[in-house]
Parts: structure tokens; sequence; C-alpha cells
């Protein structure tokens, strides 16, 4: 079953990356919408980081990364969950990310066109395998992306279902072809 | 509890955890006006659960702890269930520090219902092969009580807990008081066929475990029901699903009227009286207060988890007990000992690719010791259980992004099975594996801080050896593909099965406690927990505590009526 995308916003109302992102009253452009303790995130840094995440999950009929606040979740975490030195990595790579973009399209990853965003993403998934900061900051970003995607309410009540209370057990059925 | 407050009880019960609970409810039940002694909080069922009912998105970090938590808590984060449904549960190292003279990663669980709560549930029977192996294989000293003994308690605990299980009859995996088993897997029977079939020595059966499949009026009148596969046990379950103290022995001591609970009390000492020559109560520091309070009573029970009833004990010198109290032979915080959960054996398997298990099952597989059982065979002493386990999940293709990775992470295409073996190794006591007190660390509150040193010996080593060859063989016989050894190289402590230092045994020479669990030395003292334990076999030992505790404390109530104690 698909979801009309608008439906499903309307539904859910799906802002639950996390509890506690409680954004700001005052949008400031040089400050991230969420209180964070360790990073230093400017607003343009944080709208970047939507739009990445955007492009590794886009909005289709069903929603997408920013519609789940995926980006709000990949800040959260990396500020919460990560060492030191991560959170260091994290934040060089975020600016290497930026200039590579830049040096690709001519304009910033968040003035860039879809098609223009995901030739930037083509090119960082080719050397994704590289132990450098802008390596550590793509796949950092795709992997808690993945997760905010993975363990929202959208996807666990609508594309694959968990159920608090399971069927009960059995061990060895026959698996069915789900209708989806 | 102020001064007014009545500070005499017939029974005093140090600690509200696995054991604690069975020595309290039994006790109040036979209408002794019993003191439950509990160091953290209380903890009440349903009431205090508060992720129970919980989504994944609810949690802020989706189940992981914060890194500032971790660097705090090096110790406790290394525990598997330490995770931010079930993070409230444990105790932190910050706040109950002890000295590591090797590395040893002591988890616990300082509220009401104790390590209860968190407790993975596996509850097979011992056998004569475990009890008879010290005196089989020369170490430690002979159990002075042998499965006879216990297996009337082992009943009687099971029917209360609710174990569900299959009448397997082995000999090494004593049958109980089952409720029906759950289902074994497509691949976890086909392991089970093909062991049966092709090696005479070994058995793989469904696991024992303390669920509620089928609930009984007993468990029912506990206020439980029916497990209902949530799996997500560490958080408290809001049916009673499973067995803790919190859902199952306080409340029913509670219940009674002749118990009461004291949380934020933790067990300075137990009082001798010289004169007596009898233990008269226990001193008690109240965490809040930091006041010093003594409780008196006839009888007491140390439940205070093993490595902490050594400490207790340990702290409790006396003129006629200048090293501890009971502890005349000396071996007393001596032959600790624990299961070496270090290794693994993992693989996959192609074949049922048209099958799978629906639902969520809290249990798997067990495959009971079969080295040196009958015989010795090896060149190490003892052996090893392990459980095994399979399943095949969604296996999502993250290679890509955009549009092809929202409808790759949409799949429900299964992957092929994982299987898996995980080992729990005897180990054996040894006098050098020492629990002691330091000399000058004291806790918050003023307690001696207990130093610890422990380690895996070459028996350990060896015996992770076999076990790869023998399960590796295994799985290639029967095609399992990709298989792979791996030693996770823990601490001792980790598998939170810590035992003895107040071994059991026939002698006082050799021992602190006779074959009731209660000290040679101090007739009106029992230890009924993990520290009691002579040896450790290779089963999960939960429910023999519950037993051993069931057993001692109808004891001590014959002896007090019959006014032996």
């Amino acid at each position: 079953m698909h979801l009309n995308r608008r439906q499903a916003l309307k539904q859910f109302a799906i802002i639950t990356a996390g509890v506690s992102l409680i954004p700001s009253c005052m949008q400031d452009k040089n400050k991230a919408s969420i209180i964070l303790k360790n990073l230093q995130v400017g607003g343009d840094q944080e709208q970047l980081l939507a739009e990445l995440a955007e492009t590794i999950i886009p909005a289709t009929d069903t929603p997408g990364a920013k519609d789940i606040s995926a980006h709000l979740f990949v800040l959260k975490m990396m500020d919460d969950c990560y060492a030191k030195e991560d959170q260091q990595k994290f934040m060089k790579g975020l600016e290497q990310f930026e200039k590579e973009a830049k040096s690709k399209t001519g304009k910033s990853f968040v003035n860039s066109a879809a098609q223009e965003r995901a030739a930037v993403l083509t090119e960082i998934e080719a050397r994704k395998d590289k132990k450098d900061d802008l390596s550590y900051f793509y796949n950092t970003t795709k992997r808690l992306t993945i997760q905010a995607y993975t363990t929202s309410e959208f996807y666990l009540t609508k594309v694959s279902v968990y159920e608090m209370i399971p069927v009960p057990y059995k061990g060895c059925v026959p698996v069915t072809k789900q209708v989806s | 509890m102020g001064d007014n407050i009545n500070r005499n009880f017939d029974a005093i019960v140090i600690g509200s955890g696995m054991s604690g609970g069975w020595a309290a409810k039994e006790f109040a039940e036979k209408g002794f006006k019993t003191l439950i002694l509990e160091r953290g909080r209380d903890v009440k069922h349903l009431k205090d659960y508060p992720t129970m009912n919980m989504y994944p998105w609810e949690f802020e970090h989706r189940g992981q702890i914060p890194q500032e938590i971790k660097e705090a808590n090096p110790i406790v984060s290394r525990c598997y269930a330490f995770r931010e449904d079930a993070m409230h549960f444990f105790a932190r190292d910050t706040d109950h520090p002890y000295v590591q003279e090797k590395p040893f990663d002591w988890i616990r669980a300082y509220q009401v219902g104790g390590r209860s709560l968190l407790w993975a549930r596996q509850t097979q029977r011992w056998s004569d092969f475990d009890f008879e192996g010290p005196a089989r294989d020369g170490f430690a000293v002979d159990w002075p009580i042998r499965y006879k003994d216990i297996a009337p308690w082992y009943s009687y605990v099971e029917k209360f807990v609710g174990i569900s299980g299959n009448k397997d009859g082995i000999d090494t995996l004593p049958d109980g008081e089952f409720l029906p088993p759950l289902e074994l897997d497509c691949v976890e029977t086909h392991f089970k066929d093909f062991v049966t079939k092709n090696y005479s020595d070994r058995h793989v059966v469904y696991a024992r475990c303390a669920h509620l499949t089928e609930p009984q009026p007993i468990h029912l009148a506990q206020g439980r029901a029916k497990c209902q596969g949530r799996t997500l046990c560490q958080r408290g379950c809001p049916f009673g699903g499973y067995y803790s103290s919190v859902s199952s022995t306080i409340p029913w001591a509670l219940k009674t009227g002749n118990a009461v609970l004291r949380p934020f009390s933790v067990a300075h000492s137990i009082i001798y009286d010289e004169n007596k020559g009898r233990a008269t109560g226990v001193r008690v520091v109240d965490t809040n207060t930091k006041e010093m309070i003594e409780y008196y009573a006839k009888v007491i029970f140390v439940n205070a988890g093993s490595l902490n009833s050594n400490l207790v004990l340990l702290n409790s010198t006396s003129h006629r007990f200048p090293n501890g109290l009971g502890n005349d032979s000396g071996v007393l915080g001596k032959y600790v000992a624990f299961h070496n959960y270090r290794a693994r054996v993992s693989a996959t398997f192609e074949g049922f690719l048209d099958s799978h298990s629906i639902g969520r099952s809290p249990t798997a597989a067990y495959m009971p010791r079969f080295r040196n059982v009958y015989k010795q065979q090896t060149d190490f002493l003892r052996g090893y259980a392990s459980v095994f386990g399979s399943g095949r999940g969604v296996d999502h293709d993250t290679n890509t992004f955009g549009e092809q990775l929202k409808t790759n992470l949409a799949s429900k295409e299964l992957g092929v099975w994982g299987v898996g073996n995980n080992f729990m190794g005897e180990t054996i006591p040894k006098e050098t594996n020492t629990v002691s007190l330091d000399k000058e660390k004291k806790d918050q509150w003023g307690i001696p801080q207990l130093s610890i040193n422990i380690q895996y010996d070459d028996n350990d080593e060896k015996m992770i050896q076999d076990f790869y060859v023998q399960v590796s063989e295994m799985y290639d016989r029967i095609g399992f593909k990709n298989i792979k050894t791996s030693d996770n190289k823990m601490a001792p402590g980790l598998d939170i099965h810590e035992m003895g230092g107040v071994r059991m045994g026939k002698d006082p020479k050799t021992s602190v406690l006779n074959k009731w669990s209660q000290m040679h030395a101090c007739n009106n003292v029992f230890v009924t927990d993990g520290a009691c334990m002579t040896s450790t076999s290779t089963q999960n030992p939960s429910l023999t505590y519950m037993a051993m505790t069931a057993r001692a404390a109808n004891y001590a109530i014959d002896e007090m009526k019959k006014g032996n104690i």
C-alpha cells in the first residue's frame, strides 16, 4: 500500500526524530535550530545537512528524510553519542563536503538542483572507502539518516510494521509474498 | 523509618533480587516477621517500568547510550543490556567504585529486584554431573549435596516461577515442572535432528526459560499473565510474562503482611554477639541520611548478590571472627569462579529459503555439556554448554542513495539464515581467584571497597579451542557455510555469573557453609545466593540459587520451630 505523502504527513505529524528536538523560537541563520552541547553548527550547515539527507532519502509519494527531520537526528546523535575526535572529523568533513560540492557544480550544495546534488553524491559514493574526514562525514550522515528513517514512526507503522505485541511465535512457516 | 519503628524481626534478608525474593517469600508466607533490606531504590511492578511501552522511535538516541555516560561508566557500558531502554536499572560505575587487581567487569543492579529484572531468563537444572564434578575431577571441595537433595526444591521453585520447557530425558539436563515449550525455528530443528542422528553423546533441546507460556492459577494469583513474545523483558514486563522478584516473590511476601521492605539500606555488616555465640542483627547505612541503624533478628539470610555477600561477611568482624564472619577456615573470599562467555562460532545456512519464523521467541536452542561427561576425554577439565540460535532477516542493500535506496529499504526480501553457538564454559574455582576488602578505599557510605583479583587460566583457553573445533566440525558436516570463530576477549565478570567465595562443603576446615548453606561456625546465618556455590557447572545459575534459597529457608524455619536456631 502506498500512502500519499501529504496524507501521511497530516496523519502522523512526523517530527519525531527525537523527543528533545525543540526548535528555537527565533530562527537565527547562524545557529542550528536545536540545542547542541558539543557541536558548533550554523543554520546554513544545518540546511546543508537537511538537503544532503533528503538527497540520500528523498520524498517521493511517501515522506523523505526532511519530513522526518532525519538531519536533526544526525546532529543530535553526533552531538550526544560520539567521541570528541569523531565530532571534529565530522565537522571538518562537513566543510570539505561543501567545498567539494562547490568545486563540482560551481554553487553551494543547498542552491544546487537535484541532479547536481545527485552528481556530487555519486562521486562521493565512489570514494567512500577512503579513510578521510569527507568519507567519515558522508558515511556517518548516511548511516544515521538511514537509521532515522528506518526507526521513524512512519517507517515502522507503514513500511515495515513494528508490532509491540507480535503474532504468537511460529518457528517455521512458509514465506508468503507480502503485498506492498 | 524513625526510632519508633520496630527494629526486631524474626528474619532479615539482605537483598531483594533473584534469591533474596525467595527467602523473603518463604519466611513471610510461613508467618515469620521479615525485614527485606535493599541497598537501592524501590521498584514496584508496572509502576516503575518507565520504558515498558515505548516504541523504538520514542527513544531519543534510538537505544544508544550517550557518550558522556559511556565515558564516565566504561564498565557497565560493556554490558549488552545497558541500553537507553534499561539503563535506569543498572548501577553506575561512578557511584559504586571497586578495585580491579585484574580486569573484572562487575555488573550490578541496585534496586528492588536487582538483576532479576535484567536476566536472560535461562533456567536449566544442574545435574549430578555438576554436583559430583569437584570430587571426581579433584578441584575445589566436594559439594555437600547431590541432585536428589535439591531436585524437589527445583520443582517447588519452578512451579511458582513458571518455566517453559520440554521434557527431554537427558542425563546432563534433568527435566522439571514445565509449562509448554515454544517451537524451535526451522534451522534450530534441523540442527537438533542432525545432532541427534549423528552424535550419540550430544543433544540440542529447546532452551528452558522463565516465561509464562501458559499461566497457571499460581501465576495468575501473583498478578502475572501470559508472555506476549515482546522480547522487551529488560524494561520490565507489563504482563509479568517473565519472572523477576519484582513481579513475583517480593509483592507476594509483602502481601502476607509479615514482610517489611526497606530500600536505600546498604548492609554494612552482620552483628555478632560474642556472649550468645550467634548473629543478632544487621548494621545498615541509610543511603540518603548516611545514618547507621541496627536491625535485629533470629536468623539472617545473606542474598546481597555473590560478591556483595562476600563483602558483607568480610566486613563483619568481631573478636571471635577477626577475618570475617564464619571465616575460621580462611577460605572466605577465595575460590571465586564464573562462566566463560568469550567464544562464539557463527555461520550461514542456505537451506529453508522458502521458510522463516514469525513473531518473536524469548529463547532459543540449548546444547548441554557433552565434553568430559562420563569420562575424562580432553586435556582440560570440565566443559561447556552453548546456546544455539538461528534466524533470518531482511538485508537491505544500502550501497546507493536516492529513490533506489528508499526502494531497497522497503524491501521485504529475506536473506539467508544466520546461525551461531555461544559458549558458556565452566571455570575451575581456584584459591587465587579472590575478593577482599581494600585496606584504605571506602565507598560513599564508609564501607570498604571490594578488591577483585580474578582471571582466566589455561584450562579456559584450551576449552575455547576445543569448542571451536567441535562446533566448526558439526557446522561443516551439516552444510553451514562461512563458519567463523570469534573471541570477544571479555574480562571475567561480564558473564554476570560470578559465584563462590562463601562456598558450601562438608568440612568446616575448608568451607564456610554446610549442606544447608548455613554457616558452620554461626548457625543462624545462611548465604544462599551465588556466593555459596562450590563449583559453577555449565548451566545458567539463577534457577539453582532460587532452589537453594527455598530449601535453606525451609530448613531454617524447621530449625527455628524446633528451637535449634
